[in-house]
């Protein structure tokens, strides 16, 4: 084994799971989170002895991730099936629980185009800026605004108004 | 405008988004091969270097000649698009050769996927050319420097990755490959270049046969994506064939690179950006149109190595679209009042080419064939 594969594996083992977690909000599937992470690493061990700085490998694997995923075509022909049928309002507050929230915010999501999926993901998960969210996808900060304000209204339409915050258990 | 109630689903949809990425279970992400990509050997690169030197070297030189001697005579364009495009309603699967293709902003999604309609090469109505079934959403449609094909780019969830639609037949032949990104269609219809993430393979459309042209070094900082011409984000052109089909642009990061049919670079373009497909050549293949995808700027790059003709075009033009003889022509104006505009390479002189009377409808895309591009005899 040599050196920069025991970088790799540390770098992996230290963050290959909150890699995937960000790779299942974009996928909605964890074995297309997988691959999507996979093939990421993948690029990355080309370029390891430019970019093996652990923050620099990170943040060229998200990037790589956040490319491959708008990218229109690239996985166009993985098996995914779109809903785009909007999920039925729920009735009221007193109906909702975490795990509805999780299943109908699912659905939702994967009813996004990719690029509007992948700006709500960046934006509400990861907590970037429209100007980072911009300068990652090389899209316009205005494009930006735009994607995001029809996702959101797209995942309110369908998802209702979620679980407010202080009813959650805490994390 | 954000309201309260926004910032509340806001806040609720970060909280929601981290519960729902708990469902991602734990995967071992080590257990399958983790190998680079193939990668060019070292003294293989260092040879390709040397050997794109020397034809670099040798291609200087043959221009230096060539630019001394009586140049190629250089022909206008032998027809002329209508002064107002106009949709007629008609529609036909074989409407026959075509000069132009103008694809509309589809209103109720994304910008792709709108309708193509052809100006048809023997004159009357703009027509309508139907979806084909192998591509149930065409992200992009393009005609053929030839005029005798539309190039459709299928960002369905089935279907094949490009069809290609025979203008004279109306058959469709799909080319089913996911890696393929862009896809450029040589001027003799015979091979079609495919741009991957890694890589550039030409496929023999007779016998099928495929081969890597050239291995991309910088895929990932290549976003494909620029400003179209409605002002929205679109999908760009990542290469581009020389009219005679001798040559190939090509974009690799910041540079475009130009090979010919054999793999070897003949020229390099620093800081080139993106080009809009076979149109962006100069018809003398001396010259291509290229810009940054974000702006009115733009620029000629010379292959001869001298320096480049920067033209800083009205702000209302949102991206120069190819030559038309010794002329560049772009997009203008607001949806609804959108017309092309013919400019001479120092953007000084300008006139209305074409008017679109679609209604409130934005003009996604132009393309055109080499009977409106101009020829070259030598």
């Amino acid at each position: 084994m040599t050196a920069r594969d025991d970088e790799v594996r540390d770098f992996v083992a230290a963050r290959g799971h909150a890699l995937l977690r960000t790779a299942y909000l974009l996928t909605g599937d964890q074995q297309l989170a997988e691959d999507l992470v996979q093939g990421a690493l993948e690029k990355v061990v080309a370029h390891w002895g430019a970019i093996r700085v652990a923050e620099a490998a990170e943040s060229y694997v998200r990037r790589t991730m956040y490319r491959d995923q708008v990218s229109l075509w690239r996985r166009r022909r993985v098996s995914e099936v779109l809903s785009f049928t909007v999920p039925e309002p729920r009735r009221g507050p007193d109906s909702r629980d975490r795990v509805e929230d999780r299943v109908v915010l699912r659905q939702a999501l994967m009813s996004l185009g990719r690029r509007q999926r992948t700006v709500v993901v960046l934006r509400y998960f990861e907590d970037l800026t429209e100007q980072q969210v911009a300068d990652l996808l090389g899209i316009s900060v205005g494009t930006v605004k735009s994607q995001a304000h029809k996702a959101l209204t797209h995942l309110r339409a369908a998802c209702g108004d979620l679980t407010p915050v202080r009813e959650r258990e805490p994390r | 405008m954000t309201t309260s109630a926004d910032r509340m689903f806001e806040e609720r949809l970060q909280v929601a988004l981290q519960d729902l990425a708990d469902e991602v279970h734990p995967a071992q992400l080590l257990d399958r091969p983790l190998e680079a990509r193939p990668r060019p050997q070292q003294a293989r690169r260092t040879l390709l270097v040397t050997a794109a030197a020397v034809a670099a070297l040798v291609v200087g030189i043959a221009s230096a000649v060539w630019l001394r001697t009586d140049g190629p005579h250089l022909v206008e364009p032998v027809q002329h698009p209508p002064k107002i495009f106009r949709l007629s309603g008609l529609a036909s699967e074989a409407p026959g050769r075509a000069t132009m293709a103008v694809v509309l902003t589809d209103t109720t999604a994304t910008p792709s996927g709108g309708p193509a309609y052809l100006v048809p090469a023997t004159g009357g109505p703009v027509v309508a050319l139907p979806s084909s079934a192998q591509a149930s959403f065409a992200v992009l449609q393009r005609l053929s420097s030839d005029g005798r094909v539309v190039i459709r780019q299928n960002g369905g969830s089935v279907g094949a990755a490009f069809v290609l639609v025979d203008l004279a037949s109306g058959r469709a032949q799909a080319l089913d490959d996911d890696d393929a990104l862009d896809l450029a269609l040589s001027p003799d219809g015979g091979t079609a270049a495919e741009y991957t993430d890694d890589a550039v393979v030409l496929v023999d459309l007779g016998s099928g046969a495929r081969h890597v042209l050239w291995r991309l070094a910088n895929p990932l900082v290549a976003p494909l994506f620029g400003t179209g011409a409605s002002g929205t984000e679109t999908v760009v052109g990542s290469m581009g064939w020389s009219p005679d089909g001798s040559l190939l642009a090509v974009r690799d990061g910041p540079d475009i690179l130009v090979l010919d049919r054999h793999g070897e670079l003949r020229t390099r373009l620093r800081g080139a950006a993106m080009v809009n497909g076979s149109q962006s050549w100069s018809p003398d293949g001396r010259g291509l149109l290229v810009y940054d995808g974000h702006g009115p700027t733009f620029s000629v790059r010379h292959l001869d190595g001298t320096a480049p003709t920067i033209l800083r075009a009205p702000r209302a033009a949102v991206r120069p679209l190819g030559w038309a003889g010794s002329r560049i022509v772009w997009l203008t104006g607001a949806a609804g009042a959108q017309r092309l505009v013919l400019a001479d390479v120092s953007a000084t002189h300008t006139e209305t080419w074409m008017r679109f009377d679609v209604g409130a409808v934005s003009v996604e895309s132009v393309t055109w064939s080499s009977a409106l591009t101009g020829t070259v005899r030598r």
